[in-house]
Formats: structure tokens, sequence, C-alpha cells
């Protein structure tokens, strides 16, 4: 079963961009991280509500034409793997 | 009333007896010693800085002493004491002014935290100050004190004071610590300039400090907001080179520059943020003084460079 992911809310997670990076500060582990624009919109959205990655994947792709294609999903599953492992999304 | 002008006898009355108190910067410094070495140190640098009347508070409490045991005949050794305590190893007596201006950073790095501390030389010209974090051996204090000797106004050389309030600089402005070749190097490049004598063998190397200007001094009230974060490198034989550096990894690499950072929590992130928004980051690569003079008459703040 996929797991549901859901980012740290937002007032133990501070963010900051510059340009296309995105500075996040992470109120309890005490680390700062750059992510790009596409782990920081991942995280955006799982602060607003739980995802898994492939409502993720549809979520990031609502405007766009093109469907789901496997190496997006594979991609988003790989980003959620490091946004977990620096302690900046959980399982729900 | 400035150090400059007690009488010699009440200089070394204060020094010798409860201690000497100088507004350093933003800080009070209440200094107590007998140590030859020191107080000379003290009257050739600091004679321009405001003495303290009201001896009532300091910042900082310090003393430099003989240690209390044999070694005060062999081989005698000088001890830094913070509030009657002794932070550091006793060091030769050799070294002691320079342990007192290590040890007056290391108050300043440890109990300031109303500020977010850069380990980074800032200087100031037009109202707009340049901050050059890096570690050591990049040439900072030298292109730091080359600058200073060349118009602009010395913050510091060593710790960068961002208020977490509002995000301003504010000064420490204090003697420059040269080390080995860059004491020549200065002493040839700012010949008017005034330098404590060499001190050899120290855990740095051979070291020497240059006297602050006395404008910078009288000015150490004045804070100022950050419009330039440059990472300077000393390259021999290289042409002066100004590379731009994406804000979000300058951020970073000031971040990896503060003692502080972790400790003040999001609230150094938020300052740090105010800063590097207001700020163009560049690498700079130099090998000639006069060279990195000019690069740096050059920049530009952001509102007009954008």
């Amino acid at each position: 079963m996929a797991s549901i992911w859901h980012a740290l809310p937002g007032h133990a997670l501070e963010c900051h961009a510059w340009n296309d990076e995105f500075v996040f500060y992470n109120g309890l582990s005490g680390m700062t991280h750059i992510l790009g624009p596409l782990a920081a919109q991942m995280i955006f959205l799982l602060q607003e509500s739980s995802l898994d990655s492939l409502s993720l994947v549809n979520s990031l792709t609502l405007n766009s034409e093109s469907p789901v294609e496997a190496d997006d999903l594979q991609q988003v599953e790989e980003i959620l793997s490091e946004l977990h492992s620096l302690a900046l999304i959980e399982r729900s | 009333m400035n150090l400059s002008e007690l009488t010699s006898s009440d200089f070394l009355s204060r020094i010798k007896g409860d201690g000497i108190v100088l507004q350093t910067g933003a800080f009070i410094t209440r200094l107590q010693t007998s140590i030859p070495a020191v107080i000379d140190g003290i009257r050739l640098l600091y004679s321009d800085y405001a003495l303290v009347e009201d001896k009532s508070y300091a910042d900082f409490h310090v003393s430099l002493q003989y240690p209390s045991n044999a070694r005060r005949w062999f081989k005698p050794q000088a001890l830094f004491l913070f509030d009657g305590f002794a932070p550091f190893a006793p060091m030769p007596l050799d070294h002691a002014f320079p342990v007192f201006e290590w040890g007056l950073n290391w108050c300043v790095s440890s109990h300031a935290h109303r500020y977010l501390i850069i380990h980074a030389a800032v200087m100031e010209k037009d109202g707009r100050a340049v901050v050059m974090p890096a570690p050591p051996g990049s040439g900072k204090s030298t292109l730091c004190a080359a600058l200073v000797s060349r118009g602009w106004r010395l913050l510091s050389d060593e710790l960068t004071l961002i208020s977490t309030s509002d995000g301003r600089i504010f000064p420490m402005p204090r003697p420059i610590s040269l080390k080995n070749q860059s004491i020549e190097i200065m002493q040839n490049f700012a010949p008017e300039a005034t330098f404590s004598r060499k001190v050899a063998d120290t855990i740095k190397g051979t070291v020497a400090h240059m006297k602050a200007p006395a404008e910078s001094v009288l000015r150490s009230s004045e804070a100022v907001r950050c419009a330039w974060i440059v990472f300077p490198k000393y390259e021999a034989g290289s042409a002066p080179r100004l590379e731009s550096v994406p804000q979000s990894r300058a951020f970073m690499r000031v971040a990896d520059n503060a003692f502080n950072y972790s400790m003040l929590g999001v609230h150094g992130f938020r300052a740090l943020a105010g800063v590097i928004d207001s700020s163009l980051c560049y690498d700079f690569t130099y090998s000639n003084l006069e060279d990195a003079i000019d690069i740096f008459s050059t920049l530009k703040p952001r509102d007009a460079a954008l």
C-alpha cells in the first residue's frame, strides 16, 4: 500500500525563495536545506493535505496537458524519500 | 573622554587597579592587567576609544594575569580571565596582547546572542556595508585592512554583528589582526597606519595588529545595512575576478560561517534571509590589493545594479 505523506506544518518550517531555489529552515531539527522548485512545491502541497505519491504527481501536473508517466512517479518518489530523510515530511 | 586624554599615571593606575572601561563598539569592556605587553598594546591601539566613566556596568569583565604558579619566573605565561574564569589555557607571556584580542572576540562570539554573529570582516562606504565571510588563509583581514586604509569605514575585521531585531549591522571596530606575510604587506601598503610589534610563534603564526582608523572608532555607534556579501580568495598571480553567487548559495555559505546561527533558530534564519535579500553576492579572487580596491569601488548596490 502506498504511503501517505504530509509535510511539517508551517510554524515548524520556514522558507525563503531566491529565484528558483528555496531555502527551508526546519524548526524541529534546526537544520537548513536548499531545495529546487519541484521539491519545494511538493512540500507546499503536502502542507495543504496528506497525499500519496500518485496523488502528488496528479496535483503537480494538474495544469499540464500531458498524462502522468512512470518517470514522473519515480522522480516524485525519489524526492519524497529525500525529503523524508531530511525530516521535512512524515508518513501520515 | 578618550583613553588618549588620560595622563600616563592615571591610565596606569586604572588599568592596574580596578580596570579601564572602554566602549569597544557595541560593547563595554572592562580590562584589568599589569602585564606590560597588554598595557603597551592598549595604549598604542586603543587611544581613540571612549572611556566609560560609569564603572558600574560592563558587558565583559576581562583581565590578563600571570598564572599563580612558578612559571611566573620560568617561561612566564599570561592567563586570560573572563568574569574570573579562564576559558583558555595559559599562553606564553609574549603572546599576551594577541591573547587579549582573541579573548575579547571569544567574549563576543560566545555571549552576544542578540546578534547573528558571522565570522566575517565588514566595512562600510556611503552608508552601505560589504560583508566578507571567509575561512582563515583567504586574505580576508589583509583585504579588509587595505580597504580600510583607502577610505572604507571599519566595522570589524573578524565579527559581523547582525541585529536579529532589525537586520542592521552593528560596528565593533577594533585593531585588525594580521598574520605572517600580511604584516609586511600592509606595512608597505599603508605606511601611515599604526602597527603593534610582531609577536612570533603564536598559534596563528607571527601576528601583529593594525590600529583601527580614528574615524571608524568615532562612528562606532552607527549601524548600517548590508549591500554586498563578498567571499574573498587570495590566489597568487590571478587577475581580479568578481563572480556572482546565487543568493540561496550565499545564504548557506554565510550560515556556515556563523557562530550562533543554529543557536538562534528561526530568528537566525530570518535575520540572515533579510540580509541576503538586500545584498548582491559575489566570489572575489584577487592577488593585488590595488586591483581589489578598484573592483570594490565599482560595486553597485542591488537597487542600482538591477
